[in-house]
């Protein structure tokens, strides 16, 4: 539970620093954040086909 | 809280092992090697299925050849701690929602919870990467870490393919460059490309190539070109066959070699001679085999008894004598194989020149080409086999001189229709360069295909990348927050183990420069400040130091989830002075007053120190001590839990100005501790109680009626049950609660019981084996492990003792 819950503040934080650089999207943190809320953050395959798949769309 | 622990098979730990805490703290002395840290290391097994010394050692060393006892499989393992809600957390068995059990598994999975003496070393001796991963398991980076390793391996993913794709395009370049002859693979551009492709267009006389787009239609225009210029794949075709023409017309005739053979063996032998040799060695060779097969020992001859092997040996050598044939024979092969050769080498000719006879299908050629073979089929047919066939009188076959003149006549009709070379060098220059055109548009389709690629995965990894960046970042900061919330324990912590010591200042610094991690310690030292204390501390400042870290993440752990509040420390004070040593006793004690702590040391003098500061904070109803009096391959540990507590129960009787209540309930618990022992040694039917919380009646009146039915206990000892029996109540009257008739009590009352007490422990607990007295036989004979206690139920008085 503990790991989960400052898993879950580093990645709060990491996304509200990247969205605050002019080269980042929302839509790229969407794709970590999805990832992380599906439980997938530890599947390799998983990350690679999803950032694909959302540069494709973007 | 833990309420009990069981251990079974188990690192030095062989038959079941259990404590029971009833959730109080418990301090485990026992010498090196007598099995504490296996009891460690059963909580650490059940807590977290893992002990991490052991699976993190090294390759050899494995939980699975190496946590189970020596006489034991990994599967016979048996650990299990059982919570303060009745709730177990065990190595076979998941715990049930929302039990503590549970909510321990789910947390820090206990790795906060225990602590030994080879990680406070590891943790500061460390560098500072080590010492981060050290800390680690301390911390609650678990899913981070996970979340780091797999975005580490996604951008090595990417690298990788980003890598792959960059070798597939400049392979493809390669083979541009090859094929336009440009020096530097850097120069292969599309501006060099065209501008190479535009000069030789120039060189060709052809039009002029504007781009790259427009090389598939370019390609089509050199093909028509080509066309228009001469059919170079018909001059190619007649070319090769007046080539084959020629070697036909040059070549000998097989009639030739078929001479060689005629004259070689008629010129030699005649014919009378050649069937006398045959006859001869036709006998000889059949001889031998009729030696071989019939595995014959007597002479046909002679019928004298003969040595197979030397008849044999000499029969091979007068064949060998008879040279002049074998040497004709020799000779006659040789030839024969050549002329076999030949016409081998006209078939192969002939199948080559009809091969290229369906292109141009001259019928001229098919007739030359079925007279070859006709006259071939003559001469394979009239081959002699061996040289035992009769060639002499056979005519040999003729090879017909139309052969070679239709074959002159050909190859002038051809002649004729040959391209001229000047023709034939536009036609393969403009062929090279439409083979160049069409290398340079495979490669350039695939090139821009597999940049386009290239283009789109790197966009996937600086993505990750910068997140990844970001995200390592973002978790150091978050850990060097808890280091700045632990600082200040950190540091009470230590000026508690070091009142008065001009040091401490201590702080964790998360180095930046560390992708994963690392933890820096800086400490003061006098007039140093930011120090690393390794430089300037001694060994015990150093362990203590380790220890207040490891305090201070506890704590702050224990704050988030209040359900973990029980402390293990094994064996962690050893390098520490007496002075020292108190003070941590003390530190732990106050500072962790909530909590339950399990300890363990191998050091007499500090167990007895813990023993006297127990004291002062709770003493028996706060902590429960245990001795380990031996070891044993067999067994395991020998718990004993009762030496201890007497010796406090005699330290309570000694003292002439202790209260009369508190002896009595120093008493009373110390009788009770006893009864429920001897209990299960007597075995006593006692009816079930929720809990198995006993009372001293509950046992004792049990207990008192056997052991007067054993006439050697009773015979001697009788006082001592008797008084005990008179005075057990004042255990409940003056031990427990206030009552103001006990108070007409007498102390002198109480102390009769007390020393019955201990006169009592004397005569059931045997100092020399440590162990109690125990049912031995059906008789209800009791004797402790070594026999030195032995009471027989039917002693008479006639008896006579072995001592």
């Amino acid at each position: 539970m503990a790991d989960k819950a400052f898993a879950n503040n580093v990645l709060i934080k990491t996304i509200e620093q990247l969205n605050s650089q002019q080269d980042w999207f929302e839509d790229y943190s969407n794709i970590f954040k999805s990832l992380f809320d599906e439980g997938k953050f530890d599947n390799q395959e998983e990350i690679y086909n999803a950032v694909m798949q959302g540069v494709k769309e973007l | 809280m833990i309420k009990s622990i069981l251990i079974e098979n188990l690192r030095g730990i062989s038959l079941k092992t259990s404590i029971d805490l009833n959730n109080k703290s418990l301090v485990i002395f026992g010498e090196n090697g007598k099995g504490k840290s296996s009891i460690i290391d059963g909580i650490e097994y059940a807590l977290t299925k893992d002990i991490k010394y052991i699976s993190t050692a090294c390759r050899e060393v494995s939980l699975q050849k190496h946590a189970p006892n020596i006489a034991a499989s990994f599967q016979d393992i048996k650990v299990q701690v059982e919570f303060k809600d009745g709730s177990i957390i065990s190595n076979n068995q998941e715990p049930e929602e929302g039990t503590l059990a549970f909510n321990l598994k789910n947390s820090m999975g206990g790795n906060i919870n225990i602590l030994r003496r080879s990680q406070l070393l590891n943790a500061i001796f460390a560098q500072p990467k080590e010492r981060y991963d050290m800390l680690k398991q301390f911390l609650p980076l678990t899913i981070i870490n996970e979340y780091e390793n797999s975005l580490k391996g996604t951008l090595d993913e990417f690298k990788h393919n980003l890598k792959n794709l960059k070798a597939e395009i400049e392979s493809k370049k390669r083979d541009v460059q090859a094929v336009l002859n440009i020096k530097d693979l850097s120069s292969v551009t599309v501006e060099n490309v065209i501008k190479i492709l535009k000069n030789r267009c120039e060189e060709l006389e052809l039009d002029e190539l504007k781009n790259l787009d427009e090389v598939p239609n370019y390609i089509k225009k050199v093909e028509n070109n080509i066309e228009k210029i001469g059919n170079i794949n018909y001059d190619s075709d007649i070319r090769y066959i007046m080539e084959l023409l020629e070697e036909m017309v040059n070549k000998k005739p097989p009639t030739y070699f078929a001479e060689i053979i005629f004259n070689s063996i008629n010129s030699q032998l005649d014919l009378k001679q050649k069937e006398k040799i045959v006859f001869y060695e036709e006998f000889l060779t059949t001889g031998i085999k009729w030696l071989n097969e019939e595995s014959k020992s007597i002479c046909p001859f002679c019928e004298s008894s003969i040595d197979v092997q030397k008849v044999i040996s000499r029969v091979y050598q007068r064949i060998e004598e008879n040279s002049a044939y074998s040497k004709i024979k020799k000779e006659f092969q040789s030839n024969y194989n050549t002329l076999q050769e030949e016409l081998q080498h006209w078939q192969d000719l002939l199948i080559k020149i009809r091969k290229i006879n369906q292109k141009i299908n001259d019928e001229e050629v098919e007739q030359l080409c079925k007279i070859i073979d006709d006259n071939i089929k003559k001469f394979i047919d009239l081959l002699p086999n061996s040289i035992q066939d009769n060639i002499i009188e056979r005519k040999l076959p003729e090879w017909p001189n139309i052969i070679s003149e239709n074959a002159i006549n050909l190859k002038k009709k051809y002649s004729g229709k040959l391209l001229s070379g000047d023709t034939v060098n536009k036609i393969k220059q403009l062929i090279n360069f439409k083979h160049t055109l069409k290398i340079v548009n495979d490669s350039f389709i695939h090139i821009n295909k597999m940049t386009d690629d290239y283009n789109f995965v790197n966009k996937g990894y600086l993505i990750t990348n910068q997140f990844y960046k970001e995200l390592v970042s973002q978790r150091k900061s978050c850990v060097q927050d808890i280091y700045n919330e632990i600082k200040e324990d950190i540091n009470i912590y230590y000026n508690k183990m070091h009142p008065e010591e001009n040091i401490g200042g201590l702080d964790l610094k998360v180095k930046d420069s560390s992708s994963r991690g690392s933890a820096i310690i800086k400490a003061n030292f006098y007039e140093k400040s930011g120090e690393d204390p390794r430089a300037y501390y001694s060994e015990a400042h150093l362990d203590t130091l380790g220890l207040a870290i490891f305090l201070a993440l506890y704590k702050r752990e224990c704050k988030n989830n209040k359900e973990l509040r029980f402390l293990i420390l094994d064996d962690v004070f050893t390098s520490v002075d007496a002075a020292h040593r108190n003070n941590i006793i003390n530190l732990l004690f106050s500072e962790f007053k909530e909590h339950q702590l399990i300890i363990t040391t191998h050091d007499v003098v500090l167990y007895k120190e813990i023993l006297e500061l127990e004291k002062l904070y709770g003493g028996n109803g706060k902590f429960r001590n245990i001795e380990i009096c031996d070891w044993t391959k067999e067994e395991g540990p020998i718990l004993d839990d009762t030496k201890s507590e007497f010796e406090k129960l005699t330290e309570t009787f000694m003292n002439h100005r202790v209260d009369k209540n508190v002896l009595a309930s120093v008493s009373g618990n110390f009788l009770e501790l006893i009864l429920n022992k001897l209990r299960y040694s007597l075995e006593l039917a006692i009816p079930a109680r929720y809990g198995e919380r006993y009372t001293i009646a509950d046992i004792w009146n049990k207990l008192y009626s056997k052991l007067r039915k054993n006439n050697e206990f009773y015979g001697s000892n009788s006082n001592v049950l008797d008084d005990i029996d008179r005075y057990k109540f004042l255990r409940n009257t003056n031990g427990c609660h206030y009552n103001e008739w006990a108070q007409s009590v007498s102390k002198d009352e109480i102390k009769q019981l007390t020393k019955q007490v201990r006169s009592f422990y004397e005569l059931v607990y045997c100092n020399k084996c440590c162990s109690l007295i125990k049912k031995i036989n059906n008789n209800e004979d009791y004797q402790c492990n070594c026999a030195t206690l032995n009471y027989k139920k039917n002693y008479s008085i006639n008896d006579q003792k072995v001592s």
